[in-house]
């Protein structure tokens, strides 16, 4: 009983992404990071935007419209398609819960940002001494987007038998990317970001259309 | 009286039954949601659900607000601060009476 009560509990958190729209999302901020790849490296090698602060301003500008468009994309399809078929829920339950989870958020993304920074500057290190630790690095980084794609296949939507073989079609992608492409792990940021982010919208895209043919508005609410 | 039993016995009937449990259960970590929410997520009829509904807004666990969303009706559905608290004690309890059953066996 306990074990049915917990998962009526987690119900909202999978509606949430019962149209793709969350997996779209994760899509097309993935496409706004291959942007960036590939922007970086036409800039001028002493150009401003290539130091510090003002690097960080130029991956703000180019992640910007992805998200906005993400955003945007969310609320468009939950206003004219979710919440007239399967109806409106509103999260989170209220102003406290919702600051902890920000705040836990938060906490975890910089512990996340930090190991992935301390990773990087370590491999860039490392990787001017030793050939062996590009390859490692490389592995280590095309590792990491699969497995990823898989936790949130398993916590959102684990009984969609196709999500589990996009998967795997997402590691042997994976695998020929870090088997044809040349370079270190900085350069496979842009072929990388955009297989993955590819493979994240198309998943979301299918799941949105799957849900449209599955789900037809209702004439009229009866409450 | 033993323990198990004084457990079954504080358990709140209100949403000890099943129907009226799933609904508090899934309007537990919401903000609020409409009555097609419900519906959808439940597998109740509408019949069923709207009694279960109102014996929860009598009992002061969930309130209701009847609106429109352009020109469809739409049913809110909020759990009011009495409810969530039912709710967590339920938990709690049931916890408890699982536990207790544990240690018997």
């Amino acid at each position: 009983m306990k074990n049915n009560l917990q998962d009526f509990l987690e119900r909202p958190k999978r509606y949430d992404n019962i149209d793709g729209t969350g997996e779209m999302f994760m899509g097309l901020m993935m496409l706004g990071f291959a942007a960036i790849s590939f922007l970086q490296p036409l800039l001028p090698r002493d150009s401003l935007w290539n130091r510090g602060l003002f690097g960080l301003l130029f991956m703000y500008a180019v992640l910007a419209p992805f998200f906005a468009a993400g955003f945007f994309l969310q609320r468009v399809v939950k206003k004219h398609w979710t919440w007239l078929r399967t109806g409106y829920a509103a999260f989170p339950c209220d102003a406290k819960a919702k600051r902890s989870g920000m705040l836990a958020g938060a906490g975890l993304g910089a512990v996340v940002g930090a190991v992935i920074a301390m990773f990087f500057a370590i491999m860039m290190v490392v990787s001017r001494h030793h050939t062996g630790a590009v390859t490692m690095g490389r592995v280590v980084y095309l590792g990491f987007w699969a497995p990823l794609y898989a936790f949130w296949i398993y916590r959102m939507s684990r009984d969609m038998w196709w999500k589990w073989m996009l998967a795997g079609l997402m590691a042997v992608g994976l695998a020929t990317i870090g088997w044809t492409a040349p370079g270190g792990w900085l350069e496979l940021g842009f072929p990388t970001a955009l297989f993955v982010g590819a493979v994240w919208l198309a998943s979301g895209a299918i799941t949105l259309l799957e849900y449209l043919r599955t789900h037809r508005p209702p004439s009229a609410e009866a409450a | 009286m033993n323990e198990q039993a004084r457990l079954i016995a504080g358990l709140d009937r209100v949403i000890h039954e099943p129907g009226r449990l799933m609904i508090v259960a899934l309007l537990w970590p919401l903000k609020e949601c409409d009555f097609l929410y419900l519906l959808s997520q439940s597998g109740l009829n509408k019949g069923n659900l709207s009694s279960h509904l109102a014996k929860l807004e009598e009992a002061g666990y969930v309130t209701v607000e009847k609106t429109f969303r352009g020109r469809m009706p739409q049913t809110i559905l909020r759990l009011t601060r009495a409810g969530r608290a039912a709710f967590a004690d339920y938990r709690t309890k049931l916890g408890a009476l699982t536990l207790s059953t544990e240690d018997e066996s």
